[in-house]
């Protein structure tokens, strides 16, 4: 049989740690935010000012979210594990994604401080 | 051929009942699932070959999701290709013989991770998932250093109570009780 570890390994996910730990860090917070709310990559909101906003889509009620002026949360929603609810408060940067109603709750991208970038 | 197959099959058995049993466990993450089922995969993939895991990877999402319920459901093709990935990867890594259960854990559930985000970005057309993804390999790591310790576990049991095949065809050399980790 094959070893459990060796001196590969652990330079694998070293190596996994160092690439994978930046991306967390420097996740961009950005001042101004503006909400979209997204189903099959069509804007179908979007919400500037706080409140609680229900998101419809052709009529049919999905999910209610709520903005406090800096960060969204979905307050109720229809689909039947409700992790979009459990995922809290997001924050620019982040993004609540619902997989049953296809739908995507994240913040538009306001203009960043670079213009270009390269790898 | 006949133990092969009680072997597999009984392997397929574990796997879909550890798909069902790990849901109630915590995880930190509200999307993430512990993924002990794959540990079977990464076990076959290192040992046997990439025909029996891709076998078992297949087997034990559709027998676990038509358990649940969640038969041709987007969650239901995460899983499925997602194990499928990870099974080749492991297998194809598998041969070079330089990383042990540990790496190739790792790598599963990396290959794993990308399949079911590129799933989901397919059923929600958005790529804005892949936000969550440098989290989700950290969370990875940990599963997978137990989805290894797992796999090992399992392969000295099935050695030492000598089930079903023995992974290799060389003459059997006699272990010692207790399992071999």
């Amino acid at each position: 049989m094959k070893r459990l570890l060796g001196k590969h390994d652990f330079l694998l996910i070293t190596i996994i740690f160092a690439l994978s730990i930046p991306f967390i860090v420097f996740q961009s917070h950005d001042r101004k935010s503006i909400v979209i709310v997204m189903r099959e990559g069509e804007t179908i909101l979007k919400v500037s000012s706080p409140g609680r906003y229900d998101v419809k889509w052709k009529g049919k009620y999905l999910m209610k979210i709520e903005f406090d002026g800096m960060r969204v949360r979905v307050v109720d929603s229809t689909c039947p594990l409700k992790l979009c609810e459990k995922m809290g408060w997001i924050r620019p940067g982040g993004t609540i994604v619902c997989v049953p109603n296809k739908v995507i709750v994240t913040f538009e991208n306001v203009k960043k401080k670079y213009d270009t970038m390269t790898w | 051929m006949v133990k092969k197959i009680s072997l597999l099959s009984s392997l397929t058995a574990l796997s879909s009942i550890m798909y069902i049993v790990e849901s109630f466990i915590p995880f930190p993450l509200v999307f993430g699932k512990w993924g002990f089922s794959n540990s079977v995969v990464l076990l076959l993939a290192v040992e046997i070959g990439f025909k029996e895991a891709s076998l078992v990877a297949i087997a034990k999402s559709i027998v676990g999701s038509l358990m649940v319920g969640k038969f041709l459901s987007p969650q239901f093709f995460m899983g499925f290709f997602g194990a499928l990935s990870a099974s080749i990867v492991e297998s194809y890594m598998s041969r070079f013989r330089k990383f042990g259960y540990l790496g190739l854990s790792v790598l599963g559930s990396i290959s794993n991770n990308f399949t079911q985000f590129l799933i989901a970005s397919f059923f929600i057309k958005s790529s804005l998932i892949f936000a969550l993804f440098p989290l989700m390999i950290i969370f990875g790591i940990i599963s997978a250093s137990a989805n290894a310790y797992i796999a090992k576990k399992l392969g000295g049991i099935i050695v030492e109570t000598d089930l079903g095949v023995l992974f290799t065809k060389k003459k059997r050399t006699p272990f010692k009780t207790g399992n071999t980790v």
